[in-house]
C-alpha cells in the first residue's frame, strides 16, 4: 500500500520532468501547465501517503535493482518532510508560472525542479543508507544546476559551482560514515545501524557521528560551511524559496534528527551540535542585520533559523526541531516568494533601492509582514509556537549559556526582520519603481502560504503523536496541541522570548538615537559581518590553493621530450631504489 | 673476480642501456634521439642474449631477439618517417622547436 | 580444431585489415573500407558472444605448434569486450568524422589491427607474447595518432609518444631478460614457482622495469607526459580508443607482468602499497592539471590520468589487504571509464566536427567555444553532459557505481591508512567537479559563441554511437549488476594470477 503512494510521490514529478524534457521549449503554456500538473499530483500523492500509508514498516520497490533493495520507510519523520517538499514544491511551481513568464529554457527549469522534488522525497523516505546517499547527491546536482540556471551570468555560475563543491565536500563525510557503517554491520539498512550502534567500536562510532555532522553542516549551511547559501541567491527566487529555504537545507537537520539515537551517547557530539547551532544562529543573525541585499538577508536568516533547529537536536528536543522545521519551511517560503514578487516588480534586490513599496503593493506587503511576524516569533503564528518550544526544551535539557544566547538571537531576529520590512515597504519612497501589484496567481500562492503560517502549529499534537509512534528510540513526548500551547504559555522562557523580540522591535524604533552610539563602537563588528566574518575568504582558500598548486605543477609538463624522458629515467631510478631498499 | 664471457656481455648490455637513456635525456636532435633509442634497444637485446646464456634457454632468447629486431625496425622506420615529416613541416630537427604543447 | 575458438576473435580483425585496405584501394571507393570495417567488427562481436557462451573456450590454448600460448580468462574477456564495443562505435563515428581525409582506408585497416591487437594483449600467457602484442599495440597507435599529418602539433605529439613508448618497451624487454636469467622461463604461470627457488633482487629489478616500461602506456605519473598531447591531437575516434581502451590494455599488461612477481609470498602487500601510492599521485596530478586546461580534449586527457588513479586504488586495496572486492571494483571502473571517456571524446569529437570548418585545427577546440552548444546540438550536449557527470561520479550513472565499490572495498579493510586514502580519493572526486561543472554551464548558455553560430550539422551516424553509449552509461548506473559478472571475473583472474 505505502509502496504505491511512495511510488506516486516520487514518480509523478519525475514523469513530469521526463515529459517536459521530451517536449522541449516550443510551447511555454503547455510547459507551465505540465509542470504544475506534475507538481500538484506529487503533492496530492504525498498527502495520500500521509493519510493512508504512513507506517514505519520498510517497503521495497524493485528489489535487487540497485545493489540489493530500494527500501523506503514512510515513518512520521520522513512523511512530514516529504509532505513539506511536495506541497511547498507545488506552490513554488505554481508561483513560477507567473514569475518565469517569458523566460527561456523553461524545460530545463521545470524538469530540474521536479527531479529535485522527487529526489528530496526519496531522501527523507529512504530506509537504506546507500539510497539516502544517492538522493543526497541528486539533490546537490539539481541545486547546482538551478543556482546556475542563468548560465550566462558568471556570478550565478560561480555561486552554483561553489555550492556544489562545498556541499559535496561535506558529502564526503556522509560517504565515509555510510561506508564505515557498512563495513561494521554488513548492511546498508538504517534500522540495522540504529539497532547495532551501541555495539560499535567507540572509535568508529565517533568518526561516523562527526562525519555525519560535517555533512549535515555543509548541507544545512551551518557555520563554518555556510558561505555558499548567500551566494546561492543568484538562483531564480522560486528556487531560493523551495530549495534553499524549505527543503534542501533541511536535509542536514533531517540527517541529525534521524541518527540522533545512534550518536547521542558519543562523547562531545551533542555539545558540538549545540555549539554549531548556536554559533550559526548568532553569526548569521548579525550578518542578516548588515546585509544590503533583500535575498541575502533572507538567506542569512535561514542559516540562523536552521541554527535553532540544529541547536534543538543537540539538546535532544527532536520534536521541537522538526516542529520548527515545519514552521520555518512555510514562513520562509512565504517570505522568499513575496520577496520574489517585489524583485520582479522593481527589478532590483538591493535594499538601498527599495522602499515605500507598501503603497504600491499592499497585498504583498501584508503577506510579507505575516511571514515576518512568524519569523520574529510574535504570538499566534506558527513561528512563535515552534521557536518557544525550541527555547523551552533547550532550557530544560540543554546548557544555560546556549539558551541565553539563543534568546539574544531572538532579539536580533526581530531586529533584522523589522529592518527589512521597513526598508522594503516603508521608509524612503521608491515606490515609483514598482510597476504594479503582483499578479493574481502570485498573490494566491502567497495567501495560501500565509494561511499555512497561521495554522500549521495546530497540527502539533498530531505531529508529535505520529513522530513518537514511528520513531523508536527517540526521546519524544507526546502532547496534544492544547497541552503544548498551555504548557508554553506557562513557561517563563516564552515570556523571555517575547521580551527579547519586543526588545528587538524597540531597538529599531529607537534607531535614530542609538545609531551614532552603536556605529562608533561596532564598526569593526559591522565590517566583519559584511565580510562574512572571514568565512567566505576561508571557503575560497582551498580553491585558490588548488589553482596555485595546479599552476606550479603544470611546469612539469614542459612539452620538451628530454624533460619527459628525464621523468621516465627518474621514475626508474626511484622505483629501483625503493626495491633495493626493500630487498635489504 | 672471475668474469665469464656472459658477465661481460651483461655488463656491456647495461652500459649500452645506460648510454641510451643518457642520450634520450640530453640529446636535442631528433635523428640522434632515434639513434639513442637504438642504442637502448640494442643494449636490451644483448641483455636478452646474456640471459639466454645464463639460463640455458638460448632458443627462447634467440626467438625473442629476432622478433625484437623486427619490431624495432618497424618502430625505427616509423620514427624516421615521422622525422621526415617533421623536417618537411617545420624545417628543423631541434627538439626545442617541438615543444609547442605545454601545460 | 587446431585453432580454438577464441583465437579467431583476435585473428579476424588482423586478417581482415590488409584485405580491407587492398579492396578499398583497388576499388578506389572509401565506402568499401568503411563497410568492411564495420562488418568485420560486427562479426568479431558475434564471435565474442559465441566464445563467451561456451565455457570450454576458456583456459590456455596453444597455437603454432606450442610456441605461443594464449589464455582466455576474465581479464582477457573484459579487455575484449571493451575493445570491441568501443571499436565498433568509433568505427561508426569515424565514417563521418574522417570522411574525405587522405588515406582514409589506412585508418580503418589500422583500427581493425588495433582492436585485434588489444584483444591479443589481454590473452597473452607469457612475457614474450605479451611483449609482442604490446609492441604491435604501440605501432598501430603511432600511426593512428599521426593520422592528421598536416598540423605540426600532431607530429610533435606523435614524436614524443613514439620515443617515450619505445623507450618503455625496451625497458620491458630488459626486465624480461632479467626474469629469463633468474628463472629460465617466461610463462606467467610458471614464473612464481621458479622464482621461489631463485633469489629476489634481479626479479625485483625486473618488476620495477615492468612498472616503468608498461607504466608509460598505462598512464602512470610521471611516465604520462606524452598522454595529454597524444590524446588531444589524435583524431577524435582514436582519442576515444586511446583513453578508453589502450591505457586499460597497458594497465592490464602491467598487472599481468607484475602479478607473478607479486605472487612471491611477502611481496604482495608491498606491491599493493606501491599501487596505492601511484594511484594517489595519479589522482591528484590528473585533477589539478585538468583544472588549468582551456582545451576540451586536453582536459579529458588529464581526467584519464586521475581515473587510472582510482583503478590503481581499487587494485592496491585488493593486493595490500587481500580484499578481492577491490580488484573487481577496480576492473569495473576500468570498464566504466572506457565507456564514459569514450563517450566524452566522441561527443567532443562531434563538437569539433561541427564547430571547426577545417580538420587542421581540430585539437584547439576550447571549452569557451562551446558556449550555447546545447541549443544547436541538444543531443551531443546531453551526451557530453552524461559523460562528464558520470566521470564526476554522480548517481545514478555508471561512474558512481564503480567509484562507490572501490571506496566500499577500501573501507571494508578497516585499515586506517587505506581508509584515509579512500577519503582522499573521495575528495579528489569532488575536486574533479570543479572542472567538469563549468563545462556543463558553458554548454547550456543562452548566448551561443561565434563557433556555435557558424557551426554545421552533426550527421546521424555520429549521433548514433553517442546515443548508444549514453544509454549504456545510464543503464549500467541503474543496474550495475549487468557488468558485475565481467568485472568480477576479471578481478578474480587477477587475484588468481597473484596466487591468493
Amino acid at each position: 500500500m505505502s509502496a504505491f503512494w511512495i511510488g506516486l510521490t516520487i514518480g509523478l514529478p519525475w514523469l513530469g520532468a521526463l515529459a517536459l524534457w521530451l517536449l522541449g521549449d516550443r510551447r511555454p503554456a503547455v510547459q507551465h501547465g505540465l509542470a504544475v500538473a506534475a507538481a500538484v499530483a506529487g503533492a496530492l500523492a504525498a498527502v495520500g501517503l500521509a493519510l493512508f500509508a504512513a507506517n514505519p514498516v520498510p517497503v521495497s520497490l524493485m528489489p535487487a535493482a540497485l545493489w540489493g533493495e530500494l527500501t523506503f520507510q514512510p515513518d512520521g519523520l520522513g512523511v512530514l518532510l516529504a509532505l513539506i517538499a511536495a506541497v511547498v514544491g507545488s506552490l513554488t511551481v505554481v508561483f513560477s508560472t507567473a514569475y518565469m513568464r517569458g523566460e527561456h529554457s523553461l524545460a530545463r527549469y521545470y524538469a530540474l525542479i521536479l527531479i529535485f522534488i522527487g529526489a528530496m522525497v526519496g531522501l527523507v523516505l529512504s530506509a537504506s543508507l546507500l539510497l539516502l546517499f544517492i538522493f543526497w547527491e541528486i539533490t546537490a546536482l539539481c541545486s547546482y544546476a538551478l543556482i546556475a540556471f542563468h548560465n550566462d551570468d558568471p556570478r550565478a555560475v560561480a555561486a552554483g559551482v561553489k555550492a556544489l563543491i562545498m556541499t559535496q565536500t561535506g558529502g564526503v563525510g556522509l560517504l565515509a560514515g555510510v561506508l564505515i557503517i557498512h563495513s561494521q554491520t554488513g548492511s546498508y539498512a538504517i534500522n540495522d545501524f540504529l539497532v547495532q550502534a551501541p555495539h560499535f567500536p567507540p572509535g568508529a562510532l565517533t568518526i561516523v557521528a562527526f562525519a555525519f555532522l560535517v555533512a549535515a553542516m555543509a548541507k544545512s549551511a551551518q557555520v563554518p560551511f555556510h558561505s555558499w547559501l548567500p551566494d546561492a541567491m543568484e538562483a531564480p527566487t522560486p528556487v531560493s524559496a523551495l530549495i534553499h529555504a524549505a527543503t534542501l537545507v533541511n536535509a542536514g537537520v533531517y540527517l541529525l534528527a534521524r541518527f540522533y539515537p545512534a550518536f547521542a551517547e558519543v562523547p562531545g557530539w551533542k555539545a558540538a551540535v549545540v555549539g554549531v547551532g548556536v554559533l550559526s544562529a548568532l553569526l548569521a543573525g548579525v550578518m542578516a542585520l548588515v546585509a544590503g541585499d533583500l535575498k541575502r538577508v533572507l538567506a542569512y536568516s535561514t542559516i540562523s533559523q536552521l541554527g535553532y533547529m540544529v541547536y534543538a537536536v543537540g539538546t535532544g528536543a527532536i520534536f521541537a526541531s522538526q516542529f520548527h522545521l515545519l514552521s520555518h519551511a512555510v514562513f520562509k517560503a512565504l517570505l522568499f516568494l513575496a520577496a520574489g514578487a517585489v524583485i520582479q516588480a522593481t527589478g532590483t534586490r538591493r535594499l538601498s533601492e527599495l522602499g515605500g513599496l507598501g503603497r504600491a503593493m499592499p497585498i504583498v506587503r501584508n503577506f510579507f509582514i505575516v511571514g515576518a511576524l512568524a519569523l520574529a516569533g510574535l504570538p499566534v503564528l506558527n513561528g512563535f509556537w515552534s521557536k518557544d518550544l525550541v527555547l523551552e526544551s533547550g532550557f530544560e535539557q540543554g546548557p544555560t549559556w546556549a539558551v541565553v544566547t539563543m534568546l539574544a538571537v531572538s532579539s536580533l531576529t526581530a531586529l533584522y526582520t523589522v529592518r527589512v520590512v521597513w526598508l522594503v515597504f516603508f521608509g524612503r519612497d521608491h515606490s515609483a519603481r514598482a510597476t504594479a501589484e503582483a499578479p493574481v496567481l502570485m498573490r494566491v500562492v502567497l495567501g495560501v502560504l500565509a494561511g499555512l503560517t497561521a495554522t500549521t502549529w495546530l497540527a502539533a499534537g498530531l505531529l508529535s503523536q505520529r513522530l513518537s509512534d514511528t520513531l523508536t528510540g527517540q526521546p519524544l513526548a507526546t502532547m496534544s496541541t492544547w497541552e503544548m500551547a498551555v504548557g508554553l504559555l506557562a513557561e517563563p522562557t516564552t515570556y523571555l522570548a517575547l521580551g527579547a523580540s519586543a526588545l528587538g522591535l524597540a531597538l529599531w524604533a529607537w534607531r535614530g538615537r542609538l545609531t551614532p552610539w552603536v556605529e562608533k563602537r561596532s564598526r569593526f563588528v559591522q565590517r566583519a559581518a559584511e565580510a562574512d566574518f572571514g568565512f567566505d575568504w576561508l571557503s575560497r582558500q582551498p580553491a585558490s590553493l588548488a589553482r596555485r598548486s595546479a599552476t606550479w605543477l603544470a611546469r612539469t609538463q614542459t612539452g620538451q621530450l628530454n624533460w619527459n624522458m628525464a621523468g621516465l629515467v627518474g621514475a626508474l631510478a626511484l622505483i629501483l631504489t625503493l626495491l633495493v631498499w626493500r630487498a635489504r | 673476480m672471475n668474469l665469464s664471457p656472459t658477465d661481460v656481455l651483461l655488463a656491456a648490455a647495461l652500459v649500452l642501456v645506460g648510454l641510451g637513456l643518457y642520450g634520450l635525456v640530453t640529446v636535442r636532435h631528433l635523428i640522434r634521439i632515434l639513434v639513442a633509442l637504438q642504442i637502448l634497444t640494442q643494449g636490451t637485446l644483448l641483455a636478452v642474449a646474456a640471459a639466454g646464456r645464463y639460463s640455458g634457454r638460448m632458443d627462447l632468447a634467440q626467438a625473442m631477439i629476432l622478433t625484437a629486431i623486427v619490431a624495432d625496425t618497424v618502430i625505427t622506420t616509423a620514427g624516421l618517417a615521422l622525422a621526415v615529416r617533421v623536417w618537411q613541416s617545420l624545417g628543423t630537427f631541434d627538439l626545442a622547436d617541438l615543444a609547442a604543447l605545454k601545460g | 580444431m587446431s585453432t580454438p575458438a577464441f583465437g579467431w576473435v583476435i585473428a579476424l580483425p588482423l586478417i581482415a585489415a590488409p584485405g580491407l585496405y587492398l579492396a578499398s584501394r583497388l576499388s578506389r571507393r572509401p565506402a568499401v573500407a568503411r563497410w568492411l570495417c564495420l562488418l568485420t567488427l560486427a562479426g568479431d562481436g558475434w564471435l565474442y558472444f559465441m566464445v563467451t557462451r561456451t565455457p570450454g573456450a576458456a583456459g590456455a590454448q596453444a597455437f603454432f605448434g606450442g610456441s605461443a600460448v594464449m589464455q582466455w580468462d576474465g581479464l582477457a574477456q573484459l579487455l575484449a569486450a571493451l575493445a570491441l564495443t568501443l571499436g565498433t562505435l568509433v568505427a561508426l563515428f569515424s565514417t563521418a568524422d574522417i570522411a574525405g581525409a587522405p588515406d582514409e582506408e589506412k585508418y580503418y585497416a589500422l583500427l581493425l589491427v588495433l582492436v585485434g591487437v588489444l584483444i591479443g594483449v589481454g590473452c597473452a600467457r607469457d612475457l614474450f607474447n605479451l611483449w609482442i602484442w604490446f609492441e604491435a599495440l604501440a605501432v598501430s597507435t603511432y600511426l593512428l595518432v599521426a593520422f592528421h599529418r598536416e598540423p605540426p602539433t600532431s607530429l610533435e605529439a606523435t614524436v614524443k609518444y613514439l620515443v617515450q613508448s619505445a623507450a618503455g618497451t625496451s625497458l620491458v624487454l630488459l626486465g624480461i631478460a632479467l626474469v629469463l636469467m633468474q628463472t629460465g622461463t617466461l610463462d606467467l604461470a610458471a614464473i612464481p614457482l621458479a622464482a621461489k627457488a631463485a633469489g629476489s633482487p634481479a626479479l625485483l629489478a625486473a618488476g620495477g622495469l615492468f612498472v616503468v616500461g608498461l607504466g608509460v602506456k598505462a598512464a602512470l605519473v610521471p611516465l604520462h607526459s606524452w598522454l595529454p598531447d597524444a590524446h588531444a591531437q589524435a583524431p577524435s575516434g582514436i582519442s576515444a580508443m586511446l583513453s578508453g581502451v589502450v591505457i586499460a590494455a597497458g594497465l592490464v599488461a602491467l598487472l599481468r607482468a607484475v602479478a607473478p612477481l607479486a605472487a612471491l609470498s611477502d611481496l604482495r602487500a608491498d606491491v599493493g602499497w606501491l599501487f596505492l601510492g601511484l594511484g594517489a599521485v595519479n589522482m591528484l596530478y590528473g585533477n589539478l592539471l585538468a583544472l588549468r586546461q582551456v582545451s576540451l580534449k586536453r582536459l579529458l586527457a588529464y581526467s584519464s590520468l586521475s581515473h587510472i588513479g582510482y583503478v590503481l586504488l581499487g587494485i592496491g586495496v585488493a593486493l595490500s589487504s587481500g580484499q578481492p572486492a577491490g580488484a573487481a571494483a577496480g576492473m569495473l571502473h576500468l570498464l566504466n571509464h572506457g565507456l564514459m571517456k569514450g563517450l566524452a571524446f566522441l561527443s567532443a569529437g562531434a563538437l569539433v566536427y561541427a564547430l571547426q570548418t577545417s580538420t587542421t585545427q581540430h585539437a584547439s577546440l576550447k571549452t569557451i567555444d562551446l558556449a550555447g552548444a546545447a541549443q544547436r546540438y541538444p543531443l551531443v550536449a546531453l551526451a557530453l553532459s552524461v559523460a562528464l557527470l558520470s566521470l564526476a561520479g554522480l548517481p545514478p550513472l555508471a561512474g558512481f557505481t564503480s567509484k562507490w565499490q572501490i571506496f566500499a572495498a577500501g573501507f571494508a579493510t578497516g585499515h586506517g591508512t587505506t581508509e584515509l586514502l579512500v577519503a582522499f580519493a573521495a575528495f579528489n572526486s569532488v575536486l574533479s567537479l570543479a572542472y567538469y561543472a563549468p563545462v556543463l554551464n558553458i554548454l547550456y548558455r543562452q548566448q551561443p559563441s561565434e563557433a556555435v553560430r557558424a557551426g554545421r550539422l552533426v550527421p546521424a551516424v555520429m549521433k548514433l554511437p553517442l546515443l548508444a553509449l549514453s544509454l549504456l552509461i545510464v543503464v549500467v548506473g541503474l543496474r550495475p549488476d549487468l557488468l558485475q559478472g565481467l568485472a568480477a571475473a576479471a578481478g578474480s583472474a587477477l587475484m588468481a594470477a597473484i596466487g591468493s
